[in-house]
């Protein structure tokens, strides 16, 4: 990312990132990505949440049926804190969770955080987000979005949020997420992007899907 | 072991003034390459020589396709046996065969 030549060609939007206090992050996406790593973590990886939490206890459970009713630790597991991707790279455990994302890209955890919208047309959302975006209560085309607004969905597309394909029609969740960026209003980034690794994990092991995201910040 | 290819990735994209002359945001003739414009750069790792990058808490199908690759690339076979059991057990192993 360089905004410096963004800004001296009219399009001066580092104060957007700067409010969700996002330059460490993007200073940190201009180092090396180590591809091997990544590669080897991501094949490797899975998410290990509550459900699968509780797949490993009964797992326990089937073959000493002894130990049902006992506390994880009894079990002999380690207790489970928070959801996490948990890979391995050359045999070394490695594990991602929110708190690890937000360490890494400087930005605590904190702000809003609104998901599962599913382009539902009833939500309210739909008249906050088309009235910061173009400033009318109706859904607009992307072809009314200023300059500055296009090159935020570009980055949402490419860096926050990355997806395939093409970007100039997002769904209603990424919208209020380009509304809390377009408004400086303070967004749950670490969340929102580790939730996105998992979904883009869970795509690519059932639907076959070969694609990375957070390369740079995975290495 | 991945091509890019096979897994999509890409790296080295840079958004600058260039991306909006692509995205018609801008004129050709406006777009001015600045002095202090971000530069893509490749560094190349230290290598760790007679490193093999599998050992027995690999996945069983991800070790039968190193093995596999192996052989097509180098013609030599690595029989099961000589994975290591993990990466601890392999750097002993390489330890010893360097001291001797």
């Amino acid at each position: 990312m360089d905004f410096t030549s963004l800004a001296h060609h009219g399009c001066n939007i580092r104060r957007f990132y700067e409010a969700q206090d996002l330059i460490s992050y993007f200073d940190m996406l201009n180092g090396s990505t180590y591809m091997n790593l990544v590669r080897h973590f991501w094949v490797r990886a899975h998410v290990y949440d509550r459900q699968a939490a509780k797949l490993e206890e009964h797992e326990k459970v089937l073959i000493d049926p002894t130990l049902e009713g006992n506390t994880r630790e009894e079990m002999g597991l380690e207790p489970f804190t928070c959801t996490k991707i948990r890979s391995s790279i050359m045999g070394i455990l490695v594990f991602i969770s929110k708190r690890v994302i937000s360490w890494v890209i400087r930005r605590a955890s904190e702000g809003r955080f609104v998901s599962g919208l599913d382009n539902n047309k009833t939500s309210p959302w739909n008249e906050v987000v088309n009235r910061t975006m173009f400033n009318i209560t109706k859904k607009g085309k992307y072809c009314d979005l200023s300059m500055e607004h296009k090159l935020l969905l570009k980055i949402q597309n490419e860096n926050l949020l990355p997806k395939g394909g093409g970007g100039d029609q997002p769904s209603l969740d990424h919208r209020v997420f380009l509304h809390f960026f377009m408004t400086s209003e303070k967004a749950n980034v670490p969340k929102y992007i580790f939730r996105h690794m998992i979904k883009t994990l869970r795509e690519s092991q059932t639907i076959k899907r070969s694609w990375i995201p957070y390369g740079r910040l995975i290495s | 072991m991945f091509t890019d290819k096979q897994l999509d990735t890409m790296t080295g994209k840079i958004i600058n003034g260039s991306t909006l002359r692509h995205m018609k945001l801008i004129r050709k003739e406006d777009y001015k390459k600045l002095e202090t414009d971000v530069k893509e750069s490749n560094v190349v790792s230290n290598l760790m020589q007679d490193f093999p990058p599998i050992c027995m808490q690999d996945p069983l199908d991800v070790r039968v396709n190193f093995i596999l690759r192996h052989y097509e690339t180098t013609g030599e076979t690595i029989r099961m046996e000589d994975v290591p059991v993990c990466m601890v057990v392999l750097f002993l192993l390489l330890l010893r065969r360097r001291g001797s």
